[in-house]
């Protein structure tokens, strides 16, 4: 049951690899004749915001790299909302005074962030983009999931719980987007979209948005789809809220597990729960922590002027009531205290 | 106290009726909406559809209720959103603490109430505009939230509290019978008690009111701490219904809160308003969204349709007002 594009992955750490070995064969040392090491480097990380789980385990993930090579963490921080682009924009000013060696950055937009990556970038800063892209090309790598990707793998897993249930994988299906224009939650829902092409006995009859918020009105739009559509078979919610708002939506309406099923992106120890107690099918687990880690060692890597490979995807995996004690289930859902071992394990 | 309070409906008579008549056509429209949504949409009138509208209009009914009193008063309350969400963070950290839930409940309702009351106290005493009190408080309850929380969703194992918001009595959810109860109470004092009536004189023309012997500042004082009291009960029912603090919950709601208030017939100016008018501007949203949702509109129509009524709304009454003046 465990899926996990991992192509890219296993170039890219292999690429990675290669890099801090010819590092390590320096000792530490980061180019001939600079005299300066690994203990003297500076960086920056900024997320979208602080206030969430994801990103509370993505600065997790970039302190432990910083921990373990000891070198100087100037701020982990974010700005006080996922749509306070400003906000953010005037914090990657601000850190181009205290001149780091490299940045690690999620940025809020991908065309408004796009000048005050370029000034970073032009001020000799090496920048290390993760989560979500920019459209920019003056970075120099980019740590992310595959949303479209993680989008099919969701089809995929709602089909399959569907056909665990009813015997077939047919039926109606919904999907909800937690705010329209955003260009993550954008590609999840059309790789929904296309991987549940592969089930032509599906059919996708309803869409609705959330409107950005974080709490009532997810609940109320998925409400409204069960409604809607009495013999609805699935439903699809593309992110964390969505799919909290959807859990508590079928709670209310007294949906029946055993004919709709729920798959959605991103955990909460509430969801987890859920899984486990059969409520929601499955959950489309990303990796924030390996995103920190591997941001902070990419930026080092690239600080000693070594040519990182510019793309790397940190992969996706379904959780299922079924793998929901696997170890690598376990490792993702828990990374701060399971040691975290990723990459091409499944 | 002494002196007559300040009659505030002294050009009151033409101006009582056309609020009425205003109200009157926000009923109308519901009503048509309903009909139109019946015949239209299928399941609109099943009795779960009823439950999930009465469900999601309690927490921003409340909201709005709160902000009618301070409304009326010619303030705005524009900390409601994060009071809510502040009050649903500390709630959620009582109970995964282990503390009993009337104490966390009362602990938390005084606290919400007393940091109105201190917005009272900055506007009143302090002579700052309401704006720009409740526009600070709306940021740093937000970030106390964030820190309170760590900037993460808060769990508590305690089924009885969320039992509450899923839960129905007489065939209504809990959640409804909160706002019900609420607007009764709040519809009793503001129109039908002395001090009712002196929210409104204050509104009208707060010096006459002074001069009319209405303590202005307890009453200031009391308005805004009954908007923090509410923000912090449908903070309560929030985290219920989601079973979880989430230092985000509340994010935007005051705006929701005040168009409600506003289509409802309150006036930014003060002096006018209504408990009815503010339920019926919070039912109208409701509806609109929920039957646009099972028309299978775009999502964002419901938001426009909205916009629209709201500026239309405030247009016909300013329209009448202009005539009233020339005439």
């Amino acid at each position: 049951m465990t899926d996990r594009n991992d192509t890219f992955n296993r170039a890219g750490f292999i690429g990675l690899g290669t890099a801090l070995g010819a590092l390590a064969a320096t000792g530490g040392a980061l180019a001939a004749g600079s005299g300066r090491s690994i203990a003297d480097l500076k960086f920056l990380f900024i997320v979208k915001t602080v206030n969430s789980d994801y990103w509370q385990t993505c600065i997790a993930g970039g302190k432990a790299a910083q921990e373990q090579l000891g070198l100087k963490a100037l701020q982990f921080t974010g700005a006080n909302s996922e749509a306070n682009i400003q906000g953010q924009i005037a914090l990657v000013e601000d850190a181009l005074a205290k001149k780091p060696d490299f940045l690690v950055l999620a940025p809020t937009s991908a065309n408004a962030l796009d000048a005050t990556i370029d000034k970073v970038d032009k001020a000799g800063i090496k920048v290390i983009l993760i989560d979500s892209s920019a459209n920019t090309e003056n970075f120099d790598a980019f740590l992310a999931t595959d949303n479209h990707a993680g989008g099919m793998l969701a089809a995929k897993t709602l089909a399959e719980a569907i056909k665990k249930k009813t015997g077939q994988a047919a039926g109606q299906v919904a999907y909800v987007t937690f705010l329209s224009g955003v260009g993550s939650l954008t590609l999840r829902d059309q790789g929904f979209l296309d991987g549940i092409k592969a089930y032509p006995e599906i059919s996708v009859v309803g869409h609705q948005d959330a409107g950005g918020d974080q709490s009532q009105k997810p609940i109320g739009v998925v409400a409204d789809l069960l409604t809607r559509f009495p013999k609805l078979a699935g439903v699809f919610a593309d992110n964390l809220y969505t799919l909290e708002g959807a859990a508590t939506a079928f709670r209310e309406n007294h949906a029946d597990p055993k004919k709709v099923s729920l798959v959605g992106f991103d955990p909460s120890t509430k969801l987890v729960a859920d899984l486990k107690a059969g409520a929601v099918d499955g959950i489309i687990l990303q990796d924030p922590y390996q995103m920190g880690f591997g941001g902070v060692m990419y930026g080092i890597v690239a600080a000693a002027g070594i040519n990182v490979p510019k793309f790397l995807n940190t992969g996706v995996t379904a959780a299922t009531p079924e793998n929901a004690n696997s170890t690598l289930t376990q490792a993702l859902l828990n990374p701060m205290t399971q040691r975290h071992f990723g990459f091409g394990t499944a | 106290m002494t002196g007559a309070p300040a009659d505030t409906r002294a050009p009151g008579r033409p101006r009582l009726s056309w609020d009425v008549a205003l109200r009157l056509g926000l009923l109308g429209i519901v009503i048509v909406l309903a009909i139109v949504f019946t015949i239209a949409a299928p399941g609109f009138l099943s009795s779960q559809n009823l439950e999930n509208n009465e469900r999601q209009m309690a927490v921003i009914g409340i909201l709005a209720i709160g902000e009618t009193f301070v409304i009326i008063t010619a303030g705005i309350d524009l900390s409601v959103g994060s009071m809510l969400g502040f009050c649903g963070i500390l709630m959620a950290l009582a109970l995964s603490h282990g503390i009993a839930i009337p104490v966390a409940l009362v602990a938390v309702l005084a606290i919400a109430a007393l940091l109105g009351f201190f917005n009272g106290v900055l506007i009143d005493t302090a002579a700052l505009p309401p704006f720009i009190v409740t526009l600070g408080m709306l940021g740093i309850l937000r970030g106390f939230t964030q820190i309170f929380g760590n900037g993460q969703q808060i769990g508590f194992g305690n089924s009885a509290f969320t039992d509450f918001a899923a839960d129905n009595f007489l065939g209504v959810p809990k959640l409804f019978w909160v706002l019900v109860v609420i607007a009764l109470g709040a519809a009793f004092v503001l129109h039908l008690t002395r001090r009712g009536r002196h929210v409104f004189a204050i509104g009208s023309n707060l010096e006459g009111a002074r001069r009319a012997g209405i303590n202005v500042r307890a009453m200031t004082f009391l308005v805004y701490a009954i908007s923090g009291l509410l923000a912090g009960i449908a903070g309560l029912l929030l985290t219920a219904r989601q079973a979880q603090g989430d230092p985000n919950a509340g994010t935007g709601y005051e705006l929701d809160a005040i168009a409600a208030a506003v289509l409802g017939g309150a006036s930014l100016f003060g002096a006018r308003g209504s408990i009815l008018g503010t339920f019926l501007g919070v039912l109208l949203v409701q509806i609109l969204t929920n039957g646009l949702n099972l028309l299978n509109f775009d999502p964002q129509v419901a938001r426009i349709v909205e916009g629209a009524l709201l500026i239309a709304f405030v247009y016909i009454d300013h329209w009448r007002k202009r005539r009233l003046a020339t005439a």
